[in-house]
């Protein structure tokens, strides 16, 4: 049987591998990120959070936890949620294409992945109106 | 006195046959105390010794990646009760690797239960009737 191991990163490059370069929305492609640049665009979906506890059998590792995908605006007039939930909607349909799917996160095996919960961010001042949508999901990982 | 870890203690059907993917077994030993209460009795219950039996209930993760000949998957498992297998002996004991004391004796398997819920993990559960004496045994 394999050790124990840290599964976060085949988690997060499975996620990004499924969105990066796919994330299209009225024509314009927003950027994926599993690590934010110190000057990011004003839109974009960052992929990061990894909660992660083990509880498998006596006999292996089996990987139970939360991953968020992050949807993040910034429109200088006014926090307005249209463009975030636009993305956000595009992400759920390549992260679930159907209610069984799953996506390859080798050399892990993703087993479930499924929508949890969801939550908004909102700041706003003279400068920014930035809007961050966060999906959560869950995960079985062996 | 030290606790002894439960992940080291493995339900065996046949010689070696360790069930694989489990996450809990229990060892149940019984014995009825048939009611031998009289008027006599000074209006306290009393009771013989009756008939001793002993099962083991399991529960896993069903995965049958390991169908190797030292392991026995839930689908081994099924096929043994739909072809109603003649009992074995079975175990209740720490792996060949770890010292303590563990249980056999012959067994059939009496059920399995697999359970599909949505968005998890198929689970499998299951028991192991007792057919003989059970013993207690040293390591192996």
């Amino acid at each position: 049987m394999s050790a124990f191991k840290d599964i976060s990163y085949d988690l997060i490059n499975g996620i990004f591998t499924v969105l990066d370069g796919n994330v299209t929305y009225d024509s314009t492609d927003y950027n994926v990120y599993k690590s934010l640049p110190k000057a990011a665009p004003d839109n974009y979906v960052h992929v990061t959070g990894v909660i992660q506890t083990e509880d498998g059998t006596k006999d292996d590792f089996h990987y139970y936890g939360t991953v968020q995908v992050r949807v993040v605006t910034d429109n200088v007039m006014r926090a307005d949620k249209k463009l975030a939930q636009a993305i956000m909607n595009v992400v759920r349909g390549l992260l679930k294409t159907s209610k069984e799917a799953v996506f390859d996160c080798s050399p892990s095996s993703l087993i479930v992945f499924k929508h949890e919960s969801f939550n908004e961010l909102i700041e706003q001042s003279d400068e920014i109106g930035k809007v961050t949508l966060i999906d959560i999901y869950s995960f079985l990982i062996v | 006195m030290a606790a002894i870890n439960g992940t080291l203690y493995g339900v065996f059907y046949g010689a070696t046959n360790k069930l694989f993917s489990t996450r809990s077994a229990s060892l149940k030993v019984d014995v009825n105390l048939d009611d031998v209460t009289t008027k006599d009795s000074g209006g306290w219950a009393a009771h013989i010794d009756g008939l001793r039996s002993w099962s083991i209930d399991f529960d896993g993760v069903y995965d049958e990646t390991d169908a190797g000949a030292t392991s026995m998957t839930p689908i081994e498992i099924l096929a043994a009760i739909i072809a109603r297998t003649a009992d074995a002996e079975c175990a209740f004991k720490p792996d060949a690797t770890t010292t303590g004391t563990g249980w056999k004796g012959n067994g059939t398997f009496k059920s399995i239960t697999l359970t599909g819920d949505m968005e998890t993990g198929i689970k499998f559960s299951g028991t192991i009737q007792g057919n003989a004496p059970l013993v207690a045994i040293d390591k192996t």
